[in-house]
């Protein structure tokens, strides 16, 4: 959303990826000393990802809810090759917000926000030049209005073209290129 | 990895890929390392893209804490302990029965006389074959069954307060739902909305008029608005909220920027808009009010907006026609007059919401 831009950016080194992978060992035993670690780690992390999809705050309640008891339960699936905790988190919370949407809860109109954002606009420069959200400005609107309309809106291609009046081939483009662009600024960035 | 993968791996994480791709997908990262650590790469990236777009916002503290406990009580529902919990209520009168019949055959066996060949078993005392209704004898086995009995009246004594609270906990539960669905139809007769010029709207900028507006309405679609007040300065009479509720948030453009609220009313399809500090209007153009109704991707004309008053500040009101949804948008732009605009020109928002 416009004028969100300076935040928390999340950046995990490798000691705290370390420490979140032994959390989910821990969760994957049942421990619930270190599910309260957890969640007093990522509440707000989840809550803030569920609360750009849903409209409603106790659906997003529900959502964060619903995120963390699928974390413990599917804590002994978690599998470090395949992607760090704090991403597969970030998924979970997605998907969870998914399912409150499927289950009748309102979803944001992220797509009427983005087609009515005035697209002379630039996004204002963070405060801290360094940060991600820094480089994240590089990328054009409709890469980054095409990634967030699959990630936060649970888009399809097509329906991500409609919403913005261009051709499938177009929005395939955008992702495509958006994502390497996002890779290049992490790559920079770590 | 090349771009192309990873815009499958997007799909794959986002669940968009079709079954056989999604397959086929999984079976690579099976047998490939490579490609396992491309799509943690990925993931990574996104969910860096997600965090960043979506600001991580601590929720209420009593909603912490309640959302938290939720949690911890959810450990019981674990996979392989849900099974469990389930099937006791399911099979313990059975296993009850069994026990109760082993028992029996076993007094029965034990009070039956050494068989010597001679005396067959029909001779037994015929009240030894009976749990004894009040058992006062020595015999440990006759007072053990006795506890078994008494424990499982006490057992079904439980059972039964459960069931009665999970009766009445279920129609308590019932009626709150009733109660909020009464509550929600009440509300989705209205729908207030906040409008403010093009670039506090990008920003994000709001007074929070619509709180406010729904401290104020009185009947179906009436403001309690006096002729020239801001509705950031009224106190109202009947003001349904709390004074913290109408406080402004921090973020509030200055008061001579246009700014305008809206209130539509399901029941009747009618709505009602109040604006103000609107800029002069030249000459040869006109305002005019657009409104987007829900489910559709264009915006309706509904014609030409009076005149505002010297300050800027004004009033009107508008009925969509029957078949026509609620608006989900509401647009004033400044048009060329004589004009007939169909979809409402670029850059020529004087004020939108919400």
């Amino acid at each position: 959303m416009p004028g969100n831009h300076s935040r928390v950016v999340f950046q995990f080194d490798a000691a705290a990826h370390a420490t979140h992978r032994r959390l989910v060992s821990r969760l994957a035993e049942g421990d619930a000393e270190a599910m309260q670690l957890f969640y007093a780690e990522f509440s707000p992390m989840v809550h803030g990802i569920v609360r750009r999809m849903l409209e409603d705050a106790e659906d997003a309640r529900e959502a964060v809810q619903d995120t963390f008891i699928k974390v413990w339960s599917q804590a002994s699936s978690y599998r470090s090759d395949r992607g760090e905790v704090v991403a597969w988190l970030v998924f979970i919370a997605r998907n969870s917000a998914i399912d409150q949407v499927r289950k009748g809860a309102r979803r944001r109109r992220l797509h009427e926000t983005l087609r009515s954002f005035p697209t002379e606009t630039e996004y204002p420069a963070p405060e801290q030049p360094e940060s991600i959200a820094h480089h994240l400005i590089q990328l054009s609107i409709p890469q980054r209005q095409a990634l967030e309309l699959a990630f936060f809106s649970d888009f399809t291609q097509s329906e991500i073209a409609k919403a913005l009046r261009m051709p499938v081939g177009n929005v395939k483009n955008h992702l495509r290129r958006g994502l390497a662009k996002l890779k290049q600024i992490v790559a920079r960035h770590e | 990895m090349n771009d192309d993968f990873h815009t499958e791996a997007f799909l794959y994480l986002l669940k968009k890929l079709d079954p056989a791709d999604h397959a086929a997908f999984e079976a690579r990262l099976a047998r490939d390392p490579v490609a396992r650590a491309a799509l943690a790469e990925c993931a990574a990236i996104v969910a860096q893209f997600a965090l960043e777009s979506a600001p991580a916002e601590a929720m209420l503290p009593a909603d912490q804490r309640a959302t938290l406990a939720a949690i911890l009580s959810h450990k019981s529902t674990n996979p392989e302990k849900v099974p469990q919990r389930l099937k006791w209520p399911r099979y313990f009168w059975p296993m009850a029965a069994a026990i109760l019949l082993g028992l029996n055959l076993l007094q029965l066996f034990r009070s039956t006389p050494p068989i010597s060949g001679q005396e067959p078993m029909r001779h037994r005392p015929e009240t030894s074959r009976r749990i004894p209704d009040n058992p006062t004898t020595d015999d440990p086995l006759s007072v053990s069954v006795a506890e078994e009995m008494q424990h499982l009246e006490q057992l079904r004594a439980e059972y039964a307060n459960l069931e009665y609270a999970h009766t009445r906990l279920q129609a308590e539960y019932d009626k709150l739902l009733h109660q909020r669905a009464l509550i929600d139809q009440r509300i989705g007769r209205f729908a207030a909305m906040e409008l403010v010029d093009s670039g506090s709207y990008a920003r994000g900028e709001r007074k929070g008029l619509v709180k406010i507006a729904r401290g104020l309405l009185t009947e179906p679609g009436i403001v309690n608005l006096e002729p020239g007040m801001s509705p950031a300065t009224q106190q109202p009479q009947n003001q349904l909220l709390p004074p913290s509720e109408t406080t402004l948030p921090a973020q509030t453009p200055s008061l001579g920027q246009p700014y305008a609220w809206s209130v539509f009313d399901e029941a009747s399809a009618q709505g009602y808009l109040n604006f103000y500090n609107l800029p002069p209007v030249e000459p040869d153009r006109t305002l005019q009010l657009w409104v987007k109704p829900a489910g559709s991707t264009v915006y309706q004309n509904l014609g030409e907006v009076p005149p505002p008053a010297s300050n800027g500040s004004g009033r009107v009101s508008y009925t969509l026609p029957g078949a026509t949804q609620p608006p989900t948008e509401v647009l004033v732009t400044q048009e060329p007059r004589n004009a007939t605009p169909s979809q409402p020109s670029i850059g020529t928002a004087v004020v939108r919401g919400p």
